[in-house]
């Protein structure tokens, strides 16, 4: 949350550019990485996140202010643009159509060729889970945001999110084997 | 693999500068959307809203009564109500109710015997007790009755035992 959010959401709603390009420049690199991760495309990825702040934008009069931070109206419009993409393509995203190595390219800045590998390996893992598992992955544990949150952005509770959150792990765990969930259950976030 | 600090490494993805300042460019630059400012329109919301309001008070008012002294809307009028005639009806179905009362109890005290046999049949062996004592002591000899205190078909025509005879035998 940018400090005088509510502001710069009063002035967006106003018209101001300058106010809703602050907002752009704070919330489009988190929209971006949870439209990639999902999708796998980065030409798709950057199509599906234009389109949601042109949304935004559009819209932003029919924003209402409910507790909740700006992002979690970002990522309904997000998840809705996603489903849209799909639903328009009639078919899932091969993963073999993806960009294997854009993601491990992106990490190569602080890690060495095994953490490259482990990053392919995990968003081919991520990328296989159901679109509401990918949701909280990357909204916890990519973008650490807080439960309530992720469950305002998911329209859910606070219970169901949880939930959700322990059956993706575990489908991690699967695909991914126990060491990894290992790392999981040491974590504080449980 | 540590699962958990492999994914925060997602968090080095970032969208490419140039993709990011054509985009927003692009964005900022169209319209937004506004709300249309027709006036009919907007009168018609008016008449809609004003119509809605209006007739949920009256329908409240309605329920709470307060409406029902009013001479146009209540459907029942105090004043066409004749309190006088309602109560000189109550009194004849009062009055109705006792005669049949009466009626009753004249017909019970006409039949005293017969209405009072089943409740001292309760006791059969005082009962048969009492009437053989008063059958013996009325005509002197000693009269046929079954267990069951209901008198023969031979002795009914000789002798006829009465309740009141029977009570009073038992007082004596």
């Amino acid at each position: 949350m940018i400090d005088g959010e509510e502001k710069l959401i009063k002035d967006a709603i106003r018209g101001s550019s300058s106010a809703f390009g602050a907002l752009y420049d704070h919330y489009q690199p988190m929209i971006y990485r949870f439209v990639l991760v999902k999708v796998g495309s980065r030409e798709e990825a950057e199509d599906i996140t234009h389109q949601v702040f042109l949304s935004a934008w559009q819209n932003v009069r029919t924003y209402k202010h409910r507790g909740h931070p700006f992002s979690s109206w970002l990522y309904q419009i997000a998840r809705n643009q996603v489903i849209d993409h799909y639903r328009s393509k009639k078919s899932d995203v091969s993963i073999d159509v993806m960009d294997p190595e854009y993601f491990a390219a992106q990490a190569s800045m602080s890690a060495d060729l095994m953490l490259k590998l482990d990053v392919e390996k995990v968003r081919r893992a991520v990328a296989e889970l159901k679109p509401d598992y990918q949701d909280v992955i990357i909204m916890r544990f990519i973008e650490d945001l807080p439960l309530k949150e992720t469950a305002a952005a998911m329209g859910k509770t606070e219970g169901a999110v949880k939930l959700i959150q322990h059956r993706a792990i575990k489908e991690l765990q699967q695909m991914l084997g126990t060491q990894a969930y290992e790392s999981f259950r040491n974590a504080s976030k449980f | 693999m540590n699962l958990l600090e492999t994914l925060r490494n997602f968090k080095s993805v970032k969208p490419d500068p140039a993709y990011t300042e054509h985009s927003k460019r692009a964005i900022l630059a169209s319209r937004q959307f506004m709300p249309s400012m027709n006036p009919i329109r907007g009168i018609l919301q008016f008449i809609e809203t004003g119509a809605a309001v209006a007739l949920t008070g009256f329908f409240i008012l309605l329920a709470s009564g307060a409406l029902s002294n009013s001479q146009y809307i209540a459907p029942v009028q105090y004043s066409v109500i004749d309190t006088a005639g309602i109560h000189a009806e109550a009194q004849e179905i009062d009055v109705q109710i006792k005669l049949a009362n009466v009626t009753y109890q004249d017909a019970a005290l006409n039949n005293g015997s017969t209405a009072e046999a089943p409740t001292s049949a309760a006791s059969p062996k005082a009962f048969s007790a009492a009437m053989t004592a008063a059958t013996s002591s009325a005509s002197g000899k000693g009269a046929l009755l079954n267990g069951s205190g209901t008198a023969t078909s031979s002795d009914a025509a000789s002798s006829s035992p009465t309740i009141d005879g029977a009570l009073k035998a038992l007082s004596q």
